[in-house]
């Protein structure tokens, strides 16, 4: 993937701005508050149509304006394409969105996706490790739903069936007399669940492996990073007989509480350094590294399975780390062309080849 | 908001409202688009209601919708040892429409789903059971594949097993998330044919 221009046009704080990115990295620097994020989150809304950072359209549109429009061209494997994006106000709350590709006006969102792969790195990745297991949960599900969309149809239909379970389980409480039923919906969680837990199963191991690599490259040896499915199921080793034996014992408790308290939609991943939780042992800079590890690992993982070299947004993901685990971040990275914000120009000029700078001050970007 | 309407639109916004599927908005629709028709056609939409519920019942042993009981299907020649059961009339015609399957049917009225309060004893559960004497040798459950579909078959799969009739379930070739109502015959004469035991 190779992004060649970009236009803003009323898109946060930009009036009118052209860029030409390079092939390679491209650094984007410059005080707090003068633009850099924004341009990352246009090119990630290109890619994924939606912001990183906000589920409200209106909220891209520069202040007092009516609309946005932001053009990305480049080239996918040598292949030129184009994506329009056009938002239009129509209330204070509500507007109207147009996405061309090549010029061709898209018919649902979704022919979006692929178009144009990119990663992002930004500080709200950190929810992953500082957050509660749902946060870990849904990176897990969403990386592995990109890559097996058979996955994605298994958690749909396991989510049905604990909403099912949980209404009868809340009739039977409540004196219903199909406490019989719960059997029924035990054996479908016991089988869906047990696939869900299998899948997760598998691709920590891939993660773990390709993260723990990652951490080792980056700390240079020093640390070691462990990921582990965290599956509460007691005497469970996949298989869903075990399952539903350990679901049919808790039946009076679940009943009780009117709700599935066992399985995956409760599991949880463990992020081990050194073989600590790094939520409450690790200091901002190694749970920005384990996070960074992490989503490289993400990063080599989509670009194993769908052959393409994403487009990397890196947004303040450095700001945290020293030096040297900066360098060896940077040369880490496979890919044709890397987005970086960071705050002073001075600190990047030891790397070298294909780099070019952007200084961003008050919503204009000059190319240096 | 329907406070605003003069009686008579409220109330019959809160008719459409009975639907399923149609929320307040859709059901202000139909009732504003009903007050733009004439006579003639309101005429003909209220008798059509009319004679549908009084020329229509259902059959009182496979709880078909029919005009005559039993059904023409429970009264003609088909082969009574096997029992086809189907969440709805809609899906009864589909499968009728394969042109394939010879035996006679049953008709649930509906899937078990404790979400939406429909617990077995909502579904023509007993009339299905009554008819399982010595002649019929195999029931066949074609509900959807979704989770409902799956969990009502379980259920009576569990229920015939001491009948000692054979239980078979339709392969589902079909697609995940797609309606028996909306599949092709092709889709559906595989799943028949491809039928396993639950
Ligand atoms: N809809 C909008 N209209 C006008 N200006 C906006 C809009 N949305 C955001 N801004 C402005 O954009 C600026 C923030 O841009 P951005 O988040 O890109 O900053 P940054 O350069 O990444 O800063 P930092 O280094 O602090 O991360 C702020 O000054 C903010 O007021
Ligand atoms: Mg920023």
């Amino acid at each position: 993937m190779l992004i060649e221009n970009i236009i803003l046009k009323n898109f946060r704080n930009y009036e009118y701005q052209e860029i030409s990115p390079k092939k390679g990295i491209n650094i984007i620097y410059g005080r707090n508050a003068q633009g850099k994020t924004n341009i990352l989150e246009s090119i990630f809304l290109s890619s994924t149509a939606r912001s990183h950072r906000t589920n409200k359209d209106t909220d891209l549109i520069r202040n007092l304006q009516q609309g946005y429009f932001i053009k990305i061209e480049g080239k996918r494997d040598e292949e030129p394409f184009s994506i329009d994006i056009n938002c239009t106000k129509i209330t204070s709350r509500s507007n109207k969105r147009i996405i061309k590709v090549n010029d061709i006006s898209l018919t649902r969102t979704g022919q979006l996706m692929g178009v144009l792969n990119s990663v992002m790195f930004s500080p709200e990745d950190l929810t992953v490790i500082k957050e509660g297991p749902s946060e870990r949960r849904r990176f897990l599900d969403i990386l592995i739903s990109q890559i097996n969309p058979s996955y994605f149809y298994a958690l749909q239909e396991y989510f049905k069936i604990i909403k099912q379970k949980n209404a009868l389980l809340k009739s039977v409480y409540e004196g219903g007399k199909n406490r019989d039923l719960i059997e029924i919906y035990n054996l479908k969680q016991a089988k869906t669940g047990s696939k869900i837990i299998k899948e997760r199963k598998i691709f920590i191991e891939q993660i773990n492996m390709k993260s723990k690599q990652n951490h080792y490259d980056i700390t240079k040896g020093i640390e070691n990073l462990d990921i582990r499915y965290d599956c509460d199921i007691p005497d469970y080793s996949g298989d869903e007989n075990d399952f539903y034996k350990a679901i049919d014992k808790i039946k009076d408790k679940e009943i009780r509480v009117q709700s599935s308290i066992l399985g995956p939609h409760r599991d949880d991943i463990e992020i081990l350094l050194d073989g600590m939780n790094i939520r409450d042992y690790g200091s901002q800079g190694q749970q920005r590294t384990a996070i960074l590890s992490l989503k490289f690992a993400e990063m080599q993982i989509i670009k194993e399975k769908t052959g393409k070299k994403p487009v990397l947004l890196l947004d303040d993901a450095l700001s945290e780390l020293d030096l040297l685990r900066k360098r060896t971040l940077l040369d880490k990275i496979d890919t044709n062309q890397t987005f970086i914000t960071c705050t002073e120009k001075r600190k990047y000029m030891t790397l070298d080849d294909n780099i070019s700078f952007y200084f961003v001050n008050k919503g204009t970007v000059k190319s240096i | 908001m329907a406070d605003m309407y003069p009686k008579p639109l409220s109330r019959l916004i809160a008719a459409f409202e009975m639907f399923p599927g149609i929320g307040r908005k859709m059901a202000s629709r139909l009732a504003f688009h009903l007050l733009t028709m004439d006579d003639e056609r309101i005429q003909y939409i209220s008798e059509s209601i009319r004679d549908a519920k009084a020329g229509l019942s259902y059959c009182s042993v496979c709880c078909n919708i029919t005009q005559k009981d039993p059904c023409d299907i429970c009264s003609s020649g088909r082969d009574h040892s096997v029992i086809c059961v189907m969440s709805s009339v809609k899906d009864l015609m589909a499968m009728e429409r394969t042109c394939e399957y010879d035996g006679v049917y049953h008709v649930l009225h509906g899937v078990i789903s404790p979400m939406e309060g429909v617990n077995p004893e909502d579904l023509k559960i007993k009339e299905l059971l009554r008819r399982l004497d010595g002649n019929v040798k195999e029931v066949i459950i074609a509900t959807n594949s979704s989770v409902e579909g799956e969990a009502t078959a379980m259920y009576l799969s569990r229920l015939i097993k001491p009948f000692n009739i054979k239980v078979t379930r339709i392969a589902h070739g079909i697609s995940v998330g797609t309606e028996i109502e909306y599949a092709d015959e092709a889709t559906l004469i595989r799943a028949l044919k491809g039928r396993t035991a639950i």
